[in-house]
């Protein structure tokens, strides 16, 4: 077959959409199922990290994106949502180097940090002040809803430094609130 | 000290972004992409064009390239995917950031088939379906069947779509020649450098995906009727496609 043959040949294949029941791709379609029922999550939590939803948005699209090209890699089905948790926390910090950076905010200690700040200003202010790392595992816990035994398989970390992390977490941003408070 | 974090986690849960914005069918279609990016150094291509020139009435005149609508983040992204995983001496070299809306087509379906067109670091040119990285192709079309296809080859669904690129400078003009004799043409857009190439874009409307009227050759004419270059191994891809034989 001549080059330009085999370019058509495999132009037009590539361009084909079989639908099942031809190829069933069990690991494909539970990649969308996890999309489908988790993607609120996954935007949410990776909005801390890129610093606006509407990266998070892009970078979960990209993530799943990922998992897609890659599932023949994953060797354990049963570990498929850390599997994703871990390619969307990796694409979430490539996008934040790559220039998906929050805006710099006029107090260099703040972090900007998506969440529906209307609704509790003074909750969204504390969780900005959160040290990063610590903000990030409140919201794999909260956001995210994964278990500490979860949070510490992503964050390469014992589940006690998560439960201390959480319990440091939670001091803070009630302290910080007490204070905003009574300031007020 | 118990309540307290009780009423934490409430508002916390509440200060969520509750919409869903999600879109798999953008995943999915992302995955795509890659895969016509791969697959046609020469694989570019179409007829009844709205292109951006022609809105503008510029189908004779080069368009200012860097002039052209800049791409979104999503496509400019999808270009530097290009060059992510390349192996050595196979990066593409393209210039994601330098990427311009060229054509814009309005589909039977109603959506828009946009071609996006970014150029190379030495001198050539990447678009959705393909990349002439180093100037080589003199006329290089392909065709996009994006849509379902039955086990039997049948397109189930338009679009089925011819478009392409072409560095001969004369040429202003796509045919595309029918089994039936018929033929249709469109016109190329033209873009300055550092693309300084022409594009076109085509989709066959399904009274032509039949045996008896399927496309059978694409020319390139100058402005005269003068054919400039022929291609008919892409068109008969069509046909290929219901016999089996692509499978």
């Amino acid at each position: 077959m001549s080059p330009e043959r085999q370019r058509s040949h495999d132009a037009i294949k590539k361009h084909q959409h079989f639908s099942p029941p031809f190829i069933v791709d069990t690991r494909e379609r539970a990649i969308e199922s996890l999309y489908r029922e988790r993607y609120v999550r996954f935007r949410n939590t990776l909005a801390t990290i890129t610093g606006s939803y509407d990266s998070a948005r892009d970078a979960v699209q990209e993530a799943f994106l990922r998992a897609l090209k890659q599932r023949r890699s994953l060797r354990d089905e049963q570990a498929l949502e850390m599997w994703v948790w871990r390619i969307a926390l990796r694409t979430a910090y490539e996008f934040r180097r790559n220039g998906s950076a929050p805006e710099t905010p006029s107090d260099p200690r703040v972090e900007p940090m998506p969440v529906e700040a209307e609704r509790d200003a003074a909750l969204a202010d504390a969780l900005r002040r959160l040290p990063p790392r610590r903000r990030l595992i409140v919201f794999l816990r909260y956001y995210a809803d994964l278990t500490y035994a979860q949070i510490a398989e992503l964050c390469e970390v014992s589940e006690g430094t998560v439960a201390a992390t959480i319990a440091q977490a939670q001091a803070q941003l009630a302290q910080t609130l007490r204070k905003d408070e009574v300031t007020a | 000290m118990t309540e307290a974090i009780d009423l934490l986690d409430e508002r916390l849960q509440a200060l969520a972004n509750p919409d869903d914005d999600s879109d798999w069918a953008a995943v999915r279609k992302a995955r795509r992409r890659p895969l016509r990016l791969a697959v046609a150094a020469g694989s570019l291509a179409l007829a009844g064009v709205v292109g951006v020139g022609a809105a503008l009435g510029l189908y004779r005149d080069v368009l200012p390239f860097t002039s052209l609508q800049p791409a979104p983040a999503p496509v400019v992204r999808s270009f530097a995917g290009l060059d992510l995983f390349a192996p050595p001496g196979m990066a593409t070299g393209v210039i994601p950031g330098e990427a311009r809306k060229v054509l814009e087509l309005r589909l039977s379906t109603g959506k828009n088939w946009t071609m996006w067109v970014a150029p190379t670091r030495s001198g050539g040119f990447c678009m959705p379906s393909g990349c002439d990285r180093d100037r080589s192709l003199s006329f290089g079309p392909g065709l996009a069947v994006p849509g379902p296809v039955s086990p039997t080859g049948k397109i189930l669904a338009p679009p089925v779509i011819f478009e392409g690129s072409t560095l001969i400078h004369g040429a202003s003009t796509l045919r595309v020649e029918f089994e039936d004799g018929s033929s249709v043409r469109t016109p190329l857009v033209w873009v300055s450098a550092p693309v300084d190439a022409g594009f076109f874009v085509y989709e066959v409307p399904e009274a032509h995906w039949a045996a008896g009227h399927r496309p059978v050759a694409l020319v390139l004419e100058d402005a005269e009727g003068k054919e400039l270059a022929r291609n008919t191994m892409i068109p008969r891809g069509l046909a290929q496609l219901e016999s089996g034989r692509l499978h």
